[in-house]
């Protein structure tokens, strides 16, 4: 018989296995040629492996914030704040911490580029993007500025550096420069400029505020200095030493950490501004000027306040607690508020700050900060420019386009356009694909710059090479400047024309300029200003568009895109929404009544669109906004296909359904209609709903926070001392984290320090909707309904609780995780076979599996760390409170003879955390600060009463004033 | 029958395979063309399979001889040829440099780095003629890279994979010596690799010293 088998003479089972495991065994080991290029001259300051750091700005936003930038190798790995910097003392916010990510974006421009229209088969214009030489582009952009009947100029807000080289070429070539952007605060100038007659901006100092009133404004996300009010606001919270009141339509993260959260009818803030002024001048009989007394006089409290649809009694008790405090605020409007009323209610707010004589105190005008973005003149001078004069040249500089409402709309009026575009840009998005001629501009990580404010210059300076073949603006500018006026000798070297500027400027040597950027800042001399009271008289008009029947759009900042500048990068795009907890997608927030009324459900799919644009986007039920009002987030993302980040989800972009008049930001009315819906929800979290169990603690105070320490600690812990695990005789560290919900404010920096300390891979929507986030740590929403009767959002950054009893760790088959002698649950990746049943056994599900092996694109490799390992396919992994960190300054103490010192070592989350909510050390040092937080009055351990787990993380409760 | 027959085949080739590697492994080392070095001695020289420490049995590095599907570059004897033919036995033994003088990292940074062109070129500069022809072209090499500013590809010998840590200053402030882990370079007129760097052969060395064998301290 053909297939029988002769028992002889067939090999075994056994030598078949043998054979596979010999084969197998044979593929484990790689067999890679490595080669080492060792540098052709050694650096003279760095050494290979060790880290430098160089002190820069960031230019992200106008804040100033000093930053240090992490080299390694000659590439930026990680941008921290500098800890010296008076502005965020070492801290930064998420946008800050993206940075590296903006710097190595692959979708940077690389070299001039010229773009030709050919037309493809059917006649449709195709263009295609051609490279120049750099002296080729630079000779296209002198001639056309040579030959230029008119030119206009529209950019971003730009450093200081920049600004003052491009200020002189505009007044040179008689050039007309604007400069714009979305999140401006002209009104709030403007406002300043009419009550005090100072042309600035105010600085607030809440360090000592004792009070806090915001219309709406989200100082702890991204309004004017969103690092430094977060560092001083947490300063007060801590103790509950501070009052914080939030008015607004829609609850901002802002407004999810106030005591007193009022949900106002969009745009009627100035009634509720007006009605507290009077209220306010009825109690302290302030001088104000005879005319608006006058026309306070003829308001009466009850009509304002009927129409912001906010009970009488929140205006009284508000006025009468501002009136009691030794130092009380009160904040303009946030984007929400930007209304028609938006310069009055600024206006309002400084008379009540008046009022209260905050002026001085915790309102300053001394430093002189101002906003340059103008769009009246923006709105003129588009409107005018003539797209169809061939010698009109428009230079862009700064992301515009999607800024811009859609009757502004440079895109569609350059369809049939004769005149020239020129721009100047890091990346190729949506503006720079207008241009002609695009000219490349550096990072601010590869160039100087310089930022004033806040009585500082604070410099930036390079901190690693340029990638591409990109010059600073003024380089540029100058190396034209010197074609078209046939000067020769002038220098174009960048850092020749930085010192020049600091020369100019700041009358600084040498000496001091290389002190000051060894620093990264210089105190400038201030001129204290004493403001007083300039207004004679204001007024609102008639109440328009106060109609209840119709439905209102609200603009809705976040933390992750602000006003798009980080369409691009995958952290950002990962980062979910604290509120919506949607990533990478867009949505659109309804209240439940709404909703019903709509008809829509959670989760649907839905289009809104008017006249001037659409946005798709996932229904999110959100019972904290006003009824009959539509949330949109500004910003979320161009669709831009040129863009590898930004391409993966479609069109969202909500900035274009506000028409933008003066400084308001007004849609006209919409339609919202269901779309087929797209084939999953890329929303992280379930619910936010804690079914009963009293997971997430928040402390309601009644008088002030000495209540707290007379309570009696509510002992649950069933199986207190139970633990399975033979104890360690006699260690040196036990490492702890403490998370003070009370200063969370949900602000994602954590997140993105994580991202990029860490090399957590960005894995894209579609595997994040499967819930395969890798991020180890996540700011994870509860809402919470409290005994006093109000609804309570709380921020939990849910990270690797380092459990003592730790449930992931005897179900390991391969020992890959275990308990180490310093209390960390650790992790080992060269161990692990990827069973998984750490993940499901553990109760915080903070464990993330690599379902796939994650490819960085290539230039974004640059920025990996070279201290943690990339984890390949089918590796677990989880935090580890940085390791690294731990290990490097553990090994930097035992050099100097020493132990390492409390707060010596920082974990990329602590680093960043600009309330500073998250602290770290050594619990078996008693001195430690976090030895101190965790024996806090409002300190619990997640789950812990519940499933003896034994956490190394001490979660601080929430605070709340009782109202 | 047939699949049989197929794993009984398979298993005749990889043994013979194996036995190939061992013979090529001894004909890789081409010591005879590279007479003329003086004081040459076999240190580091492959010696058979099981002679690493007490290793595990799973951490002996039997896998790593299989060439067909395996790497050399992870084998104790491993001896990649070198864009130049670098001698250490010159620089060490007959013209007494320190470790440290071109290695200068070591006690600096985790890792120690092969030295810059620029490094090399101190000496060189001046040093051109030695009289010897295989040297001298060897120098026109070096001088070649200089001339045309390049850096030059060495091939890594002691390769350790991505999940390990290794401080090199932790190492040396700690008494460890270059040569108990890189044996005794300055005697090999071609740098191989003179220990498996398997994790049980670190370890033992971490058990007799009293260092740390928390994974952590490596792994991460």
């Amino acid at each position: 018989m053909l297939f029988k088998i002769n028992k002889k003479s067939a090999s075994t089972r056994r030598d078949f296995l043998t054979s596979a495991a010999l084969f197998s065994l044979a593929g484990c080991a790689d067999n890679k040629l490595e080669l080492i290029h060792p540098h052709f001259k050694d650096p003279e300051y760095a050494i290979p492996g060790n880290s430098v750091y160089y002190a820069t700005l960031c230019t992200e936003c106008q804040a100033g914030c000093g930053l240090l930038a992490e080299t390694k190798e000659g590439r930026v790995i990680k941008v921290e704040g500098n800890p010296d910097h008076p502005i965020n003392k070492g801290k930064t916010c998420a946008l800050g911490q993206s940075l590296p990510q903006a710097h190595y974006d692959p979708n940077r421009v690389r070299e001039p580029i010229e773009k030709t229209q050919l037309n493809d088969s059917k006649g449709n214009p195709v263009f295609s993007f051609n490279p120049l030489q750099l002296n080729d582009a630079l000779s296209k952009f002198a001639t056309k500025i040579k030959n230029a009947s008119k030119i206009l100029w529209i950019s971003k807000e730009l450093d200081s550096f920049s600004s003052l080289y491009v200020q002189e070429f505009c007044k040179k070539f008689n050039i007309n420069f604007i400069t714009y952007e979305f999140f401006n605060y002209e009104h709030v100038q403007k406002a300043c400029k009419r009550v005090f007659d100072v042309d600035a901006l105010p600085e607030y100092d809440l360090s000592s505020a004792d009070i806090i009133v915001s219309f709406g404004a989200e100082f702890l996300e991204y309004w004017l200095n969103p690092v430094k009010f977060s560092r001083d606001w947490a300063f007060r919270r801590k103790n509950a030493q501070v009052f914080h009141c939030q008015i607004e339509p829609r609850q901002t993260l802002t407004g999810a950490k106030a005591d007193l959260w009022l949900c106002i009818k969009p745009h009627t803030e100035i009634y509720f501004a007006l009605a507290l002024l009077k209220a306010i001048q009825k109690l302290k009989n302030s001088p104000l000027p005879v005319e608006i007394l006058s026309y306070l006089n003829k308001l009466e409290i009850e009509d304002l306040i009927s129409k912001t649809d906010i009970p009488s009694h929140f205006l009284h008790s508000l006025a009468n607690k501002l009136v009691m405090a030794s130092s009380p605020v009160v904040l303009g409007g946030g984007v929400q508020a930007r209304g028609e009323h938006a310069e009055t209610l600024e206006v309002a707010c400084l008379l009540i700050n008046y009022c209260l004589e905050a002026v001085g105190k915790t309102i300053d005008f001394s430093s002189g900060v101002k906003c340059s973005s103008d769009f009246a003149s923006l709105d003129k001078a588009l409107s005018e420019f003539d797209f169809s004069d061939p010698k009109a040249v428009l230079i862009l500089s700064g992301n515009i386009e999607p800024w811009l409402p859609t009757r502004l709309s440079i895109s569609e009026k350059a369809k049939q356009k004769q005149a020239s575009i020129i721009g100047f840009f890091e990346i190729l998005n949506t503006t720079a694909k207008l241009c002609d001629l695009i000219l490349p501009v550096d990072n601010c990580l590869e160039t100087f710059s310089a930022q004033v404010r806040g009585g500082l210059v604070t410099l930036g300076q390079p901190a690693m090479l340029r990638l591409y073949k990109s010059r600073h603006i003024s380089e540029y500018l100058t190396a034209v400047q010197n074609a078209l006026l046939n000067n020769q000798d002038s220098n174009v070297d960048v850092y020749n024309l930085f010192e020049n500027y600091l020369r100019k400027s700041f009358n600084l040597n040498s000496q001091e300029i290389k002190k000051a950027q060894e620093v990264g800042f210089f105190p400038l001399a201030k001129s204290k200003i004493k403001p007083k009271l300039a207004i004679k008289s204001f007024s609102i008009g008639a109440a328009k568009d106060l109609d209840d029947a119709k439905l209102k759009l609200l603009p809705l900042g976040t933390v992750k895109a602000w006003d798009g500048r980080g369409e691009n990068r995958g952290w950002l795009h990962e980062l979910h929404d604290p509120i919506s907890l949607v990533s990478w997608d867009c949505w659109i927030e309804l209240h439940p009544k709404t909703a019903k009324k709509l008809r829509l459900k959670n989760k649907d799919y839905v289009k809104l669109y008017n006249s001037s644009g659409y946005i798709e986007g996932i229904v999110v039920i959100n019972p904290l906004m006003k009824p009959g009002t539509v949330g949109v987030p500004l910003g979320i993302t161009s669709g831009e296909e040129s863009l590898s980040f930004a391409k993966i989800v479609k069109w969202a972009n909500a900035n274009k359904l506000f028409d933008l008049k003066e400084s308001s930001l007004l849609a006209s009315s919409f339609k919202i209609e269901k779309t087929t819906p797209r084939k999953q929800v890329y929303q992280t979290q379930v619910t936010t709903d804690e079914h009963g169990r009293d997971l997430i603690k928040v402390k309601v105070l009644k008088s002030d926070y000495s209540e707290l320490k007379s309570e009696v600690k509510d002992e649950k812990h069933h199986h207190h001392g139970v633990n399975l695990y033979e104890q360690r005789k006699k260690p040196m560290f036990k490492w702890g984290l403490s998370v003070d919900l009370a200063i969370c404010t949900g602000c994602s920096a954590c997140v993105v320090a994580c991202y990029a300390e860490n090399n957590i891979p960005v894995v894209g929507p579609r595997i994040v909707a499967q819930g395969r986030r890798m991020s180890w740590i996540t700011i994870h929403q509860y809402t919470k309904n409290l005994p006093d009767n109000s609804v309570r959002r709380v921020f939990v950054p849910l990270m690797c609780q380092q459990c003592g009893n730790a449930p992931c760790e005897p179900v390991c088959p391969v020992y890959a995780t275990y308990h180490n002698e310093e209390g960390l649950n650790a992790m080992i990746y060269n161990r692990c076979v990827g069973t998984r049943y750490c993940a499901n056994n553990c109760v915080y599900k903070v464990r993330r599996f690599n379902w796939f092996e994650y490819e960085f694109p290539d230039s974004l490799k640059l920025q990996l760390n070279p201290d943690v390992t990339k984890r390949g396919v089918g590796v677990m992994e989880k935090c580890n409170f940085c390791i690294q960190r731990i290990n490097e300054v553990k090994f930097r103490a035992k050099k100097e003879g020493r132990l390492p010192r409390d707060g010596e070592i920082q974990t990329a989350c602590q680093q960043s955390c600009p309330t500073g909510a998250i602290v770290f050390g050594n619990l078996l040092d008693e001195s430690s600060l976090v030895s101190q937080t965790v024996k806090s009055e409002r300190g619990w351990k997640l789950l812990d009463d519940m499933v003896n787990t034994q956490p190394a993380v001490t979660y601080l409760a929430d605070l709340k004033f009782q109202t | 029958m047939l699949a049989s027959f197929l794993q009984g085949l398979a298993l005749l080739f990889a043994v013979a395979l194996i036995s190939q590697d061992y013979r090529d492994l001894e004909k890789n080392t081409p010591l005879e063309k590279l007479t003329g070095y003086p004081n040459y001695k076999s240190v580091g020289k492959f010696k058979g399979l099981f002679q690493d420490g007490k290793a595990a049995p799973w951490d002996l590095h039997i896998i790593d001889y299989f060439k067909l599907f395996g790497a050399t570059p992870r084998a104790r004897g491993y001896r990649p040829n070198q864009p130049i033919k670098f001698s250490h036995v010159v620089h060490v033994q007959k013209l007494k440099l320190d470790c440290g003088y071109c290695h200068w990292t070591a006690t600096k940074s985790p890792y120690a780095a092969i030295p810059s062109v620029e490094t090399c070129m101190t000496c060189h500069s001046q040093v051109q003629q030695t009289g010897i022809e295989e040297w001298d072209v060897e120098i026109k090499k070096l001088l070649d890279y200089y001339q045309k500013g390049e850096q030059i590809p060495w091939v890594k010998v002691h390769v350790q994979p991505a999940y390990v840590k290794f401080n090199h200053e932790a190492h040396i402030r700690g008494g460890v010596g270059c040569h108990e882990c890189h044996g005794q370079v300055g005697e090999m007129p071609v740098v191989e690799r003179a220990s498996s760097m398997k994790m049980g052969w670190c370890i033992e060395c971490h058990r007799q010293r009293g260092a740390s064998i928390d994974c952590y301290s490596c792994h991460y």
